[in-house]
């Protein structure tokens, strides 16, 4: 139990008025001469006793009504640990917190952490409980609070280390709902750490434990050290794309107060050492070093920086990724032009395969001809085909394929509507301005004037200056209708769709209202033609640029990493029934949670995704700072997390608004029995002060005559 | 005739009370005879009015004198027109005494509505006495506390009168009380058969009290007792806690008085109807008389018992 507002005890002090009253009254009452007391006396024999209990029962009434008015103004509270303390009783309770960081794999600190924890254990009384928490930037419970010294001693002997950093606000807080769970009785929280230094952030500076806590600290951390560390390694592609070479600079850091010098500092790729250089790095200084490599075969390759330095081996090594993307297989389907004419894709293959540095790479099929084999498709100004056609057409999208409609003069609205009508929410209404190519007055066109300059298609050409497409004059259109699900990122000034987007599942659709080459518009002779239909390429494949590297503690989705691996390397799409294995940097197999797409990685090197088809790397690196072991001062540190006893409550541990007004609500409860108190005593007292009127005048004791 | 009435019941028996005068307004008039002379004037005027009660003083005849008779009695004018000596008879003279014997102890003091118990029980023994007078009856009194404080034997002269109210109107009050002493003392001194008149507020054991009262009947005395009490005393309706002392005594008591109001006024009333039980076991008469009503309620009382007696 504890009050909120303690101060209203002084008002205790106001039980002394009735009390005083009722001995002052007693003291100086009025005196009254009266003939004789003999039935008085005789009263008193029977009822004074009687009288007095009553006297004194209005008496305790009042002051008992004024204490528990002062007491529910001292707003009690019930203190959560003492809820615990019907839960178990036990006579000490040791919570030991073990720091398996990656800092503690420096030199020999985690054995001694080791010794320091059986020791504690060893110390402990035969009733004592223990409880094993190991943490970093993550807490676990190695064992719940249990008195089996053995089992302790077992759970502290396989500690491991972990390639995380240390955050020691959270495993204080985990430690601290053990200790309230503890109940009564002594209970420590054993911190077992190289207190290093920021492993206090800013935003548990506030973290207090909570009262009846103690805090014990070893330290196994030292002022001096010296570790190398790789930082800020910076992957340079050159012009041409990393099939042409790649750059790679990074910074060896020495954090501690030694010199370094003639440190070696290797790069291998695809588990071959590629490059080796010496460096001298000076005492809280760092050197950068830089790796050129050569051209790299399309694909991903697994790459390591290492530095030589025995003190603190885990964070040696930088893993990291490199992409050799290649260029994206782009399938575009149409009908074959009769007589030699020029095709329909003319200007759109000249606009992908620009040169060797397109992305894409385009190639053409009939209808009759097309297979589909990942990539990305574009179905320029052809008939829908058959049902079969259009169900391979809709697995390849669903299954995370981009395809491209192209609706131009040969693309009937009726033909289109009974093929992609049946599995896409558009409709074609008919041909907008159907004249014939050769007849198309000046004067009568549209412009794409309506677009959506948010819409990742045309993001690029929101700035100034970055092209327009107002200028392309449209003489032909197709005159679509659109449903629920799809989206119209641009429209002509007439109104209708000009572009319209859809998703399917895990693909993309986008039908293009107009021909991709000259015959309806001239888009094609203007300059933002190349860049739109590479936008559209992105949007359909769904590019982004992949990180080399991931941080212990990062989330990883296999199969997403696998679809984009499948798409540009121009394999089969990804069955998603199919099963994906991930293997960590141990090569051991991880098993996921049912449902869970995605996992967090914990362990620095490479881990691999596989599937029947397709596999990658994934690089992770240990989270920099954790290199810096620059030790704080562990007596400041602790005391700073206890000095503050008043609150009783962590962070973690206070009350909501509500579960605060529940702990509180004792004080209504006490303000109403005050209450309570007084109108009894008002009733009470009433009831014996029954005045009559008539009431007798002062005696007067002497005969007048 | 039973003569006991309750309070509430002789209250309302009586005359309408209007017609006499206040207690409290006689306290004003500094003559003692003349406030008797008051009281008991107002009181047979309205007596005249009753087709009950009624009695005459006035001249019934003429005896002739014989050897032995008071000479002065003898009516000289008749003499004087007949030459023969005659005795005046009167119709209501007789030989009754009346000894009035007034309790002077310091609780007769005590009085809450600007008269106390002493007070009224002067001016009712005075009134008694001039009453008495005018019925040629021979008059006494005694005041007591512990022990007779002034005697003054019965006797039925004009003069006597005079003393006998100087003697109440000199009365002051004393100590505690003792019933048993100075009753029997007065019991003791007492020749003549008579009525006897007790006018206290009773504040002993009702043993004693009784066995002082006895004393005086013993002697073949008719004996009335007129406990006087102020309404104070009767309700005990003080508003607020207090130090009650006793005035005989001088001990003192806290009481509060709303807690033990109605058990002072149980034990009271148990007090008062044992008295009343025992006077008339005893054949004495008991009233209780508020000393905030008028005087003629004693008068009255006093004449039913004499009726009786002839």
């Amino acid at each position: 139990m504890s009050f909120v507002t303690p101060l209203f005890l002084i008002g205790g002090l106001a039980v002394a008025v009735p009390i005083l009253l009722h001995l002052i009254k007693r003291e100086h009452a009025r005196k009254i001469e009266f003939p004789t007391l003999m039935f008085l006396r005789r009263i008193s024999k029977r009822t004074i006793r009687y009288q007095k209990l009553r006297h004194l029962l209005l008496l305790l009434l009042r002051v008992l009504a004024l204490l528990l008015i002062v007491f529910a103004f001292m707003r009690p509270y019930r203190e959560k640990a003492q809820a615990a303390v019907t839960v178990g009783r036990i006579t000490n309770a040791h919570i030991i917190v073990f720091d398996n960081s990656l800092s503690m794999g420096y030199q020999d600190r985690l054995d001694r952490a080791k010794k320091a924890a059986a020791e504690i254990i060893r110390k402990a009384g035969p009733d004592d409980k223990f409880a094993i928490l190991e943490f970093s930037d993550l807490t676990l419970s190695r064992t719940q609070l249990g008195n089996d010294p053995s089992d302790a001693l077992s759970q502290i002997n396989s500690l491991e280390l972990s390639d995380r950093s240390t955050r020691f606000g959270q495993a204080l807080r985990t430690a601290e709902k053990f200790a309230l769970e503890a109940g009564t009785g002594k209970r420590t929280i054993h911190l077992i750490s190289d207190f290093q230094k920021n492993g206090w952030t800013a935003e548990d500076q506030d973290f207090r434990l909570g009262a009846g806590i103690d805090l014990e600290h070893v330290d196994v951390g030292s002022d001096d050290f010296s570790n190398l560390s790789i930082r800020d390694v910076h992957i340079s592609e050159s012009d041409q794309g990393v099939e042409n070479g790649v750059g790679i600079k990074a910074s060896i850091a020495n954090f501690g107060n030694l010199d370094r010098k003639n440190v070696q500092v290797t790069l291998s790729v695809d588990s071959r050492s590629v490059a080796e250089k010496r460096i001298d790095v000076a005492k809280g200084g760092s050197q950068g070093v830089e790796f050129q490599l050569p051209g790299l075969m399309s694909g991903s390759h697994p790459a390591v920086i290492e530095v030589e330095d025995r003190n603190l081996t885990r964070d040696n090594r930088f893993y990291m990724t490199i992409e050799a993307r290649g260029r994206t297989p782009v399938l575009l389907v149409e009908n074959g032009e009769p007589g030699g004419q020029r095709p329909s894709s003319f200007f759109l293959s000249k606009a992908l395969n620009i040169d060797a540095l397109s992305p894409y790479k385009l190639t053409t099929v009939s209808p009759q001809n097309f297979v589909v084999s990942g990539g990305l498709l574009i179905w320029n100004n052809a008939s829908g085909g058959t049902a079969a056609t259009q169900k391979k057409l809709q697995d390849f999208v669903r299954a995370g394929g981009g395809l491209a409609v192209v609706l131009a003069d040969a693309v009937h609205a009726a033909d289109f509507n009974r093929s992609f009508g049946s599995w896409l929410p558009v409709r074609v209404e008919g041909p907008a301005i159907p004249e014939s190519f050769g007849n198309r007055p000046v004067e009568n066109y549209v412009l794409m004037t309506d677009v959506r300059m948010d819409h990742p298609i045309f993001q690029p050409f929101s700035r100034p200056h970055s092209g327009s497409f107002s200028s392309a004059r449209f003489f032909r259109h197709a005159r679509m209708s659109v449903g629920s699900g799809a989206e119209i990122p641009a429209r002509f000034d007439n109104g209708d769709p000009a572009l319209v987007s859809i998703h399917l599942d895990k693909g993309r659709v986008l039908i293009f209202a107009s021909s991709a080459d000259d015959s309806c518009n001239d888009l094609p002779l203007k300059a933002v033609y190349a860049p739109f239909w590479q936008q559209m390429l992105h949007y359909l494949e769904n590019f982004q640029e992949r990180r080399h590297w991931l941080d212990v503690g990062d989330t990883l989705a296999p199969k997403r990493l696998l679809l984009d691996t499948a798409l540009h390397q121009a394999k089969a799409n990804l069955d998603q029934a199919e099963s994906v294995a991930v293997l960590d940097p141990a090569r051991q197999r991880l098993s996921m949670a049912p449902g869970a797409d995605s996992i967090v990685v914990d362990k620095a090197g490479f881990y691999e995704i596989r599937s029947m088809n397709v596999n990658a790397f994934v690089a992770v690196n240990p989270i920099p700072r954790e290199s810096d072991l620059t030790h704080g001062n562990a007596e400041e540190m602790t005391a700073g997390w206890i000095s503050s006893q008043s609150s009783g409550f962590s962070q973690d541990e206070r009350p909501t608004p509500e579960e605060q007004d529940r702990r509180q609500r004792l004080w209504s409860l006490v303000l109403i029995l005050g209450a309570l108190f007084l109108i009894s005593e008002l009733l009470l007292s009433n009831l014996r002060m029954t005045v009559n009127p008539k009431q007798p005048r002062e005696p007067s004791s002497t005969v007048k005559r | 005739m039973e003569m006991w009435l309750s309070m509430s019941e002789f209250q309302t028996s009586l005359p309408q009370p209007t017609r006499f005068l206040d207690p409290q307004a006689l306290t004003r008039i500094a003559s003692l005879e003349l406030i008797a002379r008051t009281v008991v004037e107002g009181f047979i005027s309205g007596l005249h009015r009753s087709p009950h009660l009624g009695f005459s003083v006035n001249f019934a005849e003429y005896s002739p004198y014989r050897p032995g008779d008071d000479i002065r009695k003898i009516d000289w004018k008749v003499y004087g027109r007949t030459d023969r000596l005659y005795i005046k008879e009167y119709e209501g003279e007789t030989n009754t005494s009346i000894q009035l014997i007034l309790d002077c102890s310091r609780s007769m003091s005590y009085g809450s509505q600007g008269i106390t118990k002493l007070e009224y029980g002067q001016f009712l023994a005075a009134s008694l006495g001039y009453f008495a007078f005018k019925q040629r009856d021979a008059v006494g009194f005694v005041s007591y506390d512990e022990d007779v404080v002034n005697y003054v034997p019965a006797r039925g002269s004009v003069g006597h009168l005079n003393a006998v109210l100087h003697a109440i109107e000199k009365a002051q009050p004393g100590e505690k009380t003792d019933f048993v002493k100075p009753l029997v003392r007065v019991s003791e001194r007492l020749r003549r058969r008579g009525i006897v008149v007790v006018i206290s507020d009773l504040y002993d054991e009702p043993a004693n009290v009784m066995n002082g009262l006895r004393h005086l009947a013993f002697r073949g005395n008719d004996v009335i007792v007129f406990q006087i009490l102020d309404p104070a005393e009767l309700r005990f309706d003080f508003p607020d806690a207090a130090q009650f002392v006793d005035m005989e005594t001088r001990q003192e008591m806290h009481v509060i008085p709303e807690y033990i109001r109605q058990e002072y006024r149980k034990l009271l009333r148990k007090q008062i109807d044992e008295y009343e039980k025992e006077c008339r076991k005893d054949r004495m008469d008991f009233s209780l008389i508020d000393i905030s009503q008028p005087l003629d309620s004693a008068l009255f009382s006093y004449l039913v018992r004499r009726e009786q007696l002839y």
